[in-house]
């Protein structure tokens, strides 16, 4: 050593119990504990706040306050709690049909871009993916209520002329479907759409982390493109496929404008897609009804947003369920 | 486990969207003063004229409520502003109900409301304003709502009360019924199936328009409700959504503010013998012959009773009136003057005209102006 | 079964960088090859171009012919898949599928083939081809386990079992032994010598006793300086090359002594 400045224990070897990078380490931990608290926080927070809103509505066992709703009419079967099984019935209808629609396409374009699109192309496509992503809802449902609508409406005639076996396509109980096209159906595609970004492009980045190396394993035994993706690329981005699926449900269930724009609303337990009136969403009820409701009424909403809330959670606990069940096959170790 | 974090993010994102809706859907109060500045003189001449007084005027008021009266509004604001430059006036849109709560909290100068405050909110009005006068109604904003549809060829159609209540129930199903071909001889109607449009949301419109169903027709069989409880049909959120439809569609029969109508057909209303067609004078003309609502505070509180079967000569009974609602009183002499200039100015014909051109609304006759005037000059005055 | 190789002329590309250049060499059936060389000389790219596995790269390409029996497997009518499956593979670090059982694996190879299979040919295949790469007796009771629950060494050997167990003409090794202990090398050893007299082997090793030891025959590659392509240096018996190199970087590399 040729210079006096240093302090005397990095001459010697340096102590086992020296924290010599702990203030960096602390810092770090206290900024992510501190995120993670605040996430807990803010959702113990909306729980509570929905909670209390909602409670004199969520204990109205002598319908006093369902009284003051003029929307709720108990005596025509639109109690509160009939009025939330209605459309709960429809928020996951839709939302269901919208999936069953958006994620087999959104796997294929996000397989397209990772696997099969030249890279120019591939770029280019995940760049506007992600633009689809950015447009706000409200222009969907513009375009859709007035561009897509008129064009759908032929096409669910015509379905529903020859497919109206299926209980889904089938025509409501005096044999028509609606002669404006503003359905369930309409509102599930236009949610597909919309979801279809989110899907895409989450799946589209699972889809690039599969290891060359697995891709490679089964392209060696002489795998067409196909079968590598059905051995390597999908088992692998399979728990990410259902997040993104998750995220897109998640989005599909809580979105209110593109619905709220695009349906005529009603109340029913009917899987007719095709029928007018049948269906409504909680967010597009609750976007509705808000501007003109009393404090009871916004009591009552405010707790249909607590079941909206709750099935959002169920669906995602189920979705982490379907996941851990095989997680020991994830490849993740 | 990925999944984990993702589905927390999704779960997160959600609540979030939760916490800005509710957050937003609170309308609490953020100002305990509702008015805010100084009238820089000390209104001593009360028996001078209101005029000079106003010349002072400055600081801002603040309202909320109907969004039937956000165009008239905005018209309002810009001529009232033109005039006392240090005046700002504010007006939230959020609906007739949340304008009502706002301004029982204490937390607006005035509400807009297309419905009558009921016998709570009376009370509430009561303790919520200064002196024991409470709050009273003054009706500023007159709009026609039109039967509207959509039929190839043909502008208006005649229609007494019980024959759009039975389309609207669903009892009438095409076109070419002998219900409404009898009133139209010499129309040429399609056998086209009717289909109903109306308001996905609650709002004023379905609420004046069922009101009207209630009262002057006998088949409707329900009562006057903002929320649609009529027969099942295609509906749009919003009077531009339903418009939308209503054009987009032929056969559809639909109602709204008749400034909306456009190019669309209308339906002349049946009033005693003769068919009326929506017009801004047989509008206003249905409000001077109504009589006032029974429970009402006092001779000061215009809040009407509208005469929906009313059988007027020239009356159109299809309106929605959508009141002013402010306290009888304010000791805050600011807010007072604030409240009574910019009210005043309403309800003057300049006001009226003003919002008939920005909104298409019917100007209130100028004898309801002049006895607006009147009550507003007693409170400036107290 | 075993076919022969015969490489005309091949230059291999990345993209515009050549990465191996001009080589020329026959692989006799039921033998033995080594490919020998220093690090980064091309071995494995030159590997993967006798099974069209190289072209996998984005902007790869080849230039010359490899004839397998007489047929250039680069011919514009020649399927790459089925190149493939007629021309197995190890790699140099162990790729087991993870989301797949250890019998699931091996058989991965047969489903693609559609080859329906009764359940007790199955499980014979899977038997008899971990027994081939030596790794039955230590899995055989947890066949359903996930096949990354295997330690390194064992994975090697779980791909070895399911490249063979698709019973190819030629099986290409890349440094298969160089994750594995002495006592699994020497028991892949042994497997490759056994496997000689049906298939036509090919490895590429940096342990020269290896090559000694498994090859028939041994090529050695090596590269004039870095960004500069390989080459092929020179090809002959094991023996000869190990005993008498003709050619003076041979017998530097083989000594251990460098530049
Ligand atoms: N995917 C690739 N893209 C571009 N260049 C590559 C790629 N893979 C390898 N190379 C280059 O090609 C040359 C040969 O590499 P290769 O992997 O064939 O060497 P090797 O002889 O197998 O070396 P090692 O003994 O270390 O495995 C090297 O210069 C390497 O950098
Ligand atoms: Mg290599």
């Amino acid at each position: 050593m040729t210079t006096t400045s240093n302090p005397p224990a990095t001459d010697e070897s340096i102590p086992l119990t020296a924290k010599s990078h702990s203030a960096a380490n602390n810092i770090f931990q206290g900024i992510s504990t501190t995120a993670a608290v605040i996430i807990l926080a803010t959702l113990a927070a909306v729980a509570t706040f929905l909670l209390i809103e909602a409670w004199p509505a969520l204990t109205d066992s002598s319908g006093e306050v369902a009284s003051k709703i003029s929307w709720v009419r108990p005596d025509e079967g639109q109690s509160l709690i009939e009025l939330a099984g209605y459309l709960l019935f429809g928020t996951v209808l839709i939302s269901a049909v919208a999936l069953l629609i958006a994620t087999p396409l959104s796997i294929g374009i996000a397989l397209f871009i990772s696997h099969y699109a030249p890279r120019r192309l591939a770029q280019g496509l995940g760049y506007l993916i992600d633009l689809l992503a950015a447009i706000p809802s409200v222009v969907y449902g513009l375009w859709g209520a007035i561009v897509l609508i008129p064009v759908l409406q032929p096409i669910y005639e015509w379905i529903s002329r020859y497919f109206g076996w299926i209980p889904l396509f089938a025509p409501a109980a005096d044999g028509t479907i609606s002669s404006t096209g503003r359905v369930a159906m309409s509102g599930a595609i236009v949610l597909a759409i919309m979801v279809i970004p989110i899907i895409t492009a989450v799946t589209r980045e699972v889809f690039l982390q599969t290891p060359t190396l697995h891709e490679e394993a089964a392209l060696a035994m002489g795998a067409t493109r196909w079968e590598m993706i059905r051995m390597a690329v999908f088992p692998f981005g399979r728990s990410g496929v259902i997040g993104a699926t998750m995220l897109g449900l998640g989005r599909a269930l809580g979105e209110t404008m593109a619905v709220y724009m695009i349906l005529s609303v009603g109340l029913s337990y009917s899987f007719g897609l095709f029928n007018a009136a049948s269906h409504n969403t909680i967010a597009s009820f609750i976007a509705g009804n808000f501007p003109e409701a009393n404090s009871s009424g916004v009591s009552a909403l405010i707790a249909l947003g607590l079941a909206l809330f709750v099935i959002t959670l169920l669906v995602n606990m189920a979705a982490r369920w379907v996941v851990s069940r095989r997680a020991e096959f994830s490849g993740a170790n | 486990m990925k999944i984990a974090y993702r589905a927390g993010a999704v779960l997160t994102a959600t609540a979030l969207t939760f916490a800005l809706a509710a957050c937003s859907a609170e309308n609490e109060d953020t100002t305990d003063e509702a008015t805010t500045g100084t009238t820089t003189e000390e209104t001593t001449a009360a028996e001078d004229t209101a005029d000079d007084a106003m010349m002072e005027l400055s600081g801002s008021l603040n309202g909320a409520g109907a969004s039937s009266q956000e165009s008239a509004m905005e018209a309002w604001r810009a001529g009232f502003q033109g005039e006392y430059p240090d005046v700002t006036v504010n007006y939230d849109p959020v609906g007739s109900g949340g304008g009502r709560t706002q301004f029982l909290d204490g937390a607006t100068s005035f509400a807009g409301s297309d419905s009558l405050m009921d016998e709570e909110e009376y009370a509430l009005a009561a303790e919520r304003c200064d002196g024991d006068a409470g709050a009273i109604h003054l009706p500023m904003y007159i709009s026609p709502i039109a039967v509207i549809f959509n039929l190839e060829g043909i502008d208006s159609l005649n229609m007494d009360a019980d024959t759009i209540a039975n389309i609207f129930n669903g009892t009438i199903t095409t076109w070419n019924d002998e219900a409404i071909a009898s009133q139209n001889e010499g129309v040429e109607l399609p056998d086209t199936a009717i289909t109903i449009v109306h308001r996905a949301d609650e709002s004023g419109t379905t609420k004046n328009f069922t009101d009207y169903l209630a009262k002057a027709s006998t088949t409707w069989g329900q009562d006057a409700s903002g929320d649609w409880a009529g027969a099942a049909g295609e509906s749009g959120q919003g009077t531009s959504a339903l418009v939308q439809i209503v054009q987009d569609n032929t056969g559809t029969i639909g109602y709204a503010d008749a400034s909306r109508a456009g190019e669309l057909g209308t339906v002349a209303l049946k009033v005693g013998e003769e068919y009326v067609p929506f017009s801004a004078e047989a509008a206003a003309a249905v409000v001077d012959a109504s009589p006032l609502a029974e429970g009402a505070n006092g001779a000061n509180d215009l809040a009407y009773e509208l005469d929906r079967t009313t059988t007027a000569a020239g009356a159109y009974p299809l309106v929605l009136v959508s009141y002013h609602i402010l306290c009888a009183q304010y000791d805050d002499e600011t807010e007072n003057a604030l409240v009574t200039g910019f009210l005043k100015y309403v309800a003057s014909n300049e006001g009226q005209a003003q919002a008939a051109s920005a909104a298409g609304s019917s100007p209130i006759s100028s004898d309801l102006s002049a006895e607006i005037t009147a009550i507003l000059d007693e409170i400036a005055a107290a | 079964m075993a076919k022969r190789i015969d490489v005309n002329n091949l230059n291999v590309y990345y993209g515009n960088f050549l990465a191996v250049e001009d080589v020329s060499l026959a692989i006799e059936p039921k033998s033995v090859t080594a490919f020998i060389g220093p690090s980064g000389c091309g071995k494995s790219t030159f590997l993967r171009t006798l099974n069209r596995m190289h072209e996998v790269i984005p902007g790869a390409r080849v230039e010359g012919e490899v004839l397998m029996d007489g047929v250039n497997l680069y011919d514009s009518n020649v399927d790459p898949v089925s190149v493939r499956r007629h021309i197995g593979m190890v790699f140099q670090r162990p790729n087991p599928f993870p989301t797949m059982s250890i019998a699931e694996n091996v058989l991965a190879g047969m489903k693609l083939n559609n080859k329906r299979i009764s359940r007790s040919d199955q499980d014979d295949l899977v038997e008899s081809s971990l027994r081939g790469a030596n790794l039955w007796e230590e899995v055989k009771d947890r066949l359903d386990k996930p096949g990354s629950s295997l330690s390194g060494g064992q994975q090697q050997r779980l791909c070895i079992a399911r490249a063979i167990a698709i019973k190819p003409d030629v099986l290409l090794m890349d440094e298969p032994c160089s994750a594995l202990d002495p006592i699994s090398t020497l028991a892949i050893e042994d497997l490759i010598q056994e496997l000689k007299s049906n298939y036509t082997i090919v490895i590429v090793t940096h342990n020269m006793q290896q090559a000694a030891r498994v090859s028939d025959r041994t090529a050695f590659f090596n590269i004039a300086g870095t960004g500069k392509p390989g080459k092929l240096i020179e090809m002959n018996e094991t023996t000869t090359m190990f005993s008498s190199p003709s050619e003076k970087a041979t017998e530097d590399y083989i000594s251990g002594r460098f530049g």
